[in-house]
């Protein structure tokens, strides 16, 4: 019942993948053991979020959902790169990106 | 026609973002990131939002995926070590979110009745943007330009190299 709403709705049929990467990417940064893979799980969260805005912002003709499509970018792009930096930095101390190793807060 | 086209974005969009789960190796997962960014930015050409579809390409897929793909360069790709079972752990977990998210699908229709007319048209104009961004969000413009600022000179700071400081400081 729901596959033919997907597929007639104009506002579903572009929420479903939206959906899809954000549960995607939620489910890659809660299992994954890697920062890498990690990271780029977020960055996948944030293109579904993306897309879900458009989705709305296509189907209002509202220009705002747009704009902060616009706006996400600009973040990911400022995330990925204070991110990378600091996995960089980190491999460079601990030799290991891997979150296995990381419980120095824990103890 | 269109609707396999959207089938086929779809298709590369989720499969691409499952495969930065599954596959083995960092190298082999930004590709199938490349892959899935490819796929969103086909649904938003396909929603007529052109110029973000664009800039999807170019920000993501050119300058985002550079980054990962020099960082990988930097620590060295190494192999995934996870077990079989937990990947098609992984993968029953990726089915069973599709299924909820396909189940509890809100019944999204009987807004449709608001649909504007002209809402095509919106999104395809980049000059709807620059109009709207220089107006009503000339601030988050503003906090945007100085964010994105802060990220450069915190970048800086942490990849300064300590020891050399600590050298320094001897030399003193």
């Amino acid at each position: 019942m729901t596959g033919v709403l997907i597929m007639e709705d104009s506002l579903a049929k572009f929420l479903f993948p939206a959906l899809m990467l954000f549960a995607t990417g939620l489910l890659g940064a809660m299992f994954k053991r890697n920062l890498i893979i990690i990271f780029m799980c977020v960055e996948l969260m944030l293109c579904g979020a993306m897309l879900a805005m458009l989705a709305f912002a296509s189907e209002y003709g509202d220009i705002r959902g747009g704009v902060f499509a616009f706006f996400v970018m600009t973040i990911a792009a400022a995330e990925v790169a204070v991110g990378l930096a600091i996995i960089t930095r980190l491999f460079v101390v601990d030799g290991t990106i891997s979150t296995k190793n990381m419980n120095t807060l824990g103890d | 026609m269109e609707d396999f086209i959207y089938y086929a974005f779809c298709a590369m969009a989720m499969l691409g973002a499952l495969g930065v789960l599954m596959v083995r190796g960092y190298v082999n997962a930004a590709m199938s990131m490349l892959v899935s960014m490819l796929g969103v930015a086909g649904l938003m050409i396909l929603m007529k939002a052109y110029f973000l579809g664009f800039l999807m390409v170019s920000v993501y897929a050119g300058a985002v995926l550079v980054l990962f793909v020099f960082v990988v360069m930097l620590i060295g790709d190494r192999n995934d070590q996870s077990a079989l079972w937990k990947k098609i752990a992984l993968l029953i977990l990726w089915v069973l979110a599709g299924a909820v998210v396909a189940f509890f699908h809100p019944d999204l229709a009987k807004y449709s009745a608001e649909r504007n007319a002209e809402a095509t048209s919106v999104l395809s104009v980049a000059k709807n943007y620059g109009y709207s961004l220089f107006t009503t969000f000339m601030l988050p413009v503003q906090i945007a330009g100085a964010l994105l600022l802060a990220a450069m000179i915190g970048v800086m700071a942490v990849s300064k190299s300590p020891a050399r400081k600590i050298k320094n400081k001897e030399t003193l």
